[in-house]
């Protein structure tokens, strides 16, 4: 099991150094993703979950960001100890990333050929005539019609499904693609182009056998794509387990709540109103020790306000951290 | 039931000029192109459809934000498409809109009271109400502390800001509000307490909403009636126990099958349409939707289907139902 993982975060803290104080985004990160697994990084904005990302391929903004503590393995290897030029090689090689907004991604005055062509020059040593026709075939593996007239058009002339597709491209041509990284990859897609990307994503994987690590806000998005689910708050995880345990058997409030908030939850058929989360994610300048759920946690008891709870283990690799997991009806 | 508004053939076009370095072209954008419905006293009428389809211009243009091109708006038999700012003064008190952006809609250099306030002013209510007890009353509906009136917009969360708009909207006591994209921008679990509010303030207000969303789960959830667009023209139009019992047009189908499903049990082959939606500059012949319909005939690709009644108030554009 041990040796399966390949990508494995232990204990990471990441905090940014800001004018009104140090805000730690991400705290005591524990995350591990097999190879060719699908792992859902789910939260709100500000959990923390785009920082883990950025964390995984060292882009951290730094100053104000700053890599506390903790280590990163990949394929064995702790990448928070190589030099900058050593992670260079492996950004685009053994890790790529994907973004919520496509367009940022890419280069605007450069033929989306040449920049999928770059990669074959620079990490296959190809010349450019050789990697343009690979760069072809990449945009046919992502069924971009008619990639030879496509290869010549700059990203403004495609769609932003097309745009995705770019990206995703761009990720699989990598020499030894090992994880992708998709942070909120479909978020800014119509819901038919969102079929159309994540069924790309999940054919793709399959056929490579790499490792996905879908970050995004929509449980809808986690129940089509991920075997292993993390949920984070506030920049801590507070549950952990696979798939079909957190859709049915969540122990968390706070994963309770998230899937009670989803008006597409099978429970509203008949019933409209929606049992949310009252109140407002905190301040993360003003989070303290505890458990940073507990101002807006109906269970909440003082314990919670004082101290962040250990790891509560519900078996079959379900993992909580609620000082009352278990023993709360939902 | 009461029809508060009648939305008679309406066509909203924008005039597109690319300019070259010898030559400007012109081309029309069709954003709403022959559209008619009603909207009835107290239900919310849900408009869906993806980017591009015109939901967005056609609740503007409704409120007379956009000047139509053709066709009729009928808000209690008036057709206000036709009226000159100061005749549309009365009737903006009764209609509303709130936005999609929380934090474009408000302006920042503004206190709260303040951006309350200035409704009630235009409409030289001041005069006849007690407009701070009114400022206090609305943050108190809308779940805000009275408190908070003399803070500034960027003082607030997203959530909270929506509710200030909201407030804002509520401020002249419409009877009638358009929500565009209202929750949109909101994170899952302010965006199911923005939901509740609105749900809420309908039943306490007796409000009728029209309610434009491209999240399909949020309008089956608020409408009682659901039109879906697709490129500037309604494809469906159906009450939503209809819709969800049995969805007709091709389109509708398509659109609710690519819809994330909450269940990783139903994890099944789905049946996902191709293509992207063309542009609406320049849609494709007939029905607009037949070069990515798996059912389309001869007759789709030249001709473009009317709406057309299969059951009680179900209504669908298709050459699969004549």
């Amino acid at each position: 099991m041990e040796n399966n993982k390949f990508l494995d975060i232990k204990g990471l803290n990441v905090s940014f150094y800001t004018q009104k104080g140090v805000v730690r985004a991400v705290r005591d990160l524990d995350l591990w993703i097999n190879k060719g697994e699908t792992l859902a990084l789910v939260g709100e904005s500000g959990c923390g979950k785009s920082v883990t990302a950025s964390s995984i391929i060292r882009l951290i903004p730094s100053p104000p960001g700053k890599i506390e503590s903790g280590e990163i393995f990949l394929d064995g290897q702790d990448i928070l100890k190589l030099s900058e030029e050593e992670m260079q090689k492996i950004r685009g090689d053994k890790i790529s990333m994907i973004f919520q907004d496509p367009m940022t991604s890419l280069n605007p005055v450069f033929k989306i050929g040449d920049q999928i062509a770059e990669i074959f020059i620079t990490h296959y040593g190809l010349k450019k005539k050789e990697a343009l026709e690979r760069a072809v075939e990449m945009l046919d593996m992502v069924k971009i019609p008619s990639p030879e007239k496509r290869v010549k058009s700059y990203p403004h002339q495609l769609s932003g499904g097309m745009r995705q597709r770019v990206m995703i491209a761009m990720a699989l041509a990598s020499p030894h693609p090992g994880i992708m990284i998709a942070d909120e990859p479909t978020t800014a897609l119509d819901v038919t182009i969102q079929a159309q990307i994540l069924d790309l994503m999940k054919e793709l994987q399959e056929k490579i056998q790499m490792s996905l690590l879908l970050i995004t806000h929509d449980m809808g998005v986690v129940a089509e794509m991920a075997s292993r689910v993390a949920v984070m708050y506030a920049g801590r995880k507070v549950e952990s387990a696979d798939v079909y345990s957190i859709f049915e058997k969540p122990f968390h409030p706070y994963t309770v709540g998230l899937l009670n908030s989803m008006p597409s939850n099978e429970k509203y058929k008949h019933n409209a109103r929606l049992e949310a989360i009252e109140g407002n994610v905190p301040n993360l300048l003003e989070i303290g020790d505890g458990c940073p759920f507990e101002n807006r946690c109906k269970y909440a008891k003082d314990i919670c306000r004082n101290k962040f709870p250990e790891i509560k283990d519900m078996g079959n690799n379900h993992h909580v951290w609620c000082h009352f997991a278990g023993e709360l009806n939902f | 039931m009461e029809k508060i508004l009648e939305v008679k053939n309406l066509k909203k076009y924008f005039e597109i000029k690319k300019e070259g370095l010898k030559a400007t072209e012109s081309h029309i954008l069709k954003a709403v192109d022959g559209v008619s419905f009603d909207v009835y006293k107290g239900e919310t009428l849900g408009i869906v459809g993806e980017s591009g389809c015109g939901k967005s211009t056609l609740g503007k243009t409704i409120l007379n934000l956009h000047q139509k091109t053709e066709g009729e708006i009928l808000f209690h038999g008036v057709d206000i498409g036709n009226l000159s700012p100061a005749q549309m003064k009365p009737y903006r008190k009764r209609m509303q809109m709130i936005f999609q952006d929380p934090y474009s809609s408000l302006n920042p250099r503004k206190k709260i009271s303040y951006l309350l306030r200035q409704p009630m002013r235009v409409h030289n209510l001041d005069k006849e109400i007690d407009v701070e007890a009114r400022i206090d009353q609305l943050l108190t509906i809308v779940g805000l502390d009275v408190k908070y009136k003399n803070r500034y917009p960027h003082q607030f969360s997203g959530g909270q800001r929506q509710r200030i708009g909201i407030a804002r909207a509520l401020s002249l006591n419409p009877e009638f509000v358009v929500c565009d994209e209202a929750v949109s921008a909101l994170d899952v679990s302010v965006q199911a307490q923005i939901l509740n509010l609105l749900m809420d303030l309908q039943k306490e207000f007796g409000l009728t909403y029209i309610f434009i969303a491209h999240d399909l789960a949020v309008v089956e959830l608020i409408s009682d009636r659901i039109i879906v667009m697709y490129l500037g023209r309604i494809v469906e139009e159906a009450p939503k126990v209809s819709l969800i019992a049995n969805r007709l047009h091709p389109y509708t189908k398509a659109l609710f099958e690519a819809f994330p499903e909450m269940n990783p049990r139903n994890r099944r082959v789905k049946k996902i349409i191709v293509g992207d939606v063309p542009s609406p500059i320049d849609p494709p012949s007939g029905c607009h939707f037949h070069p990515r319909c798996p059912f389309a005939k001869d007759i789709c690709k030249s001709h473009y289907p009317d709406l057309k009644e299969v059951s009680p108030g179900h209504k669908v554009a298709c050459w699969l139902y004549e």
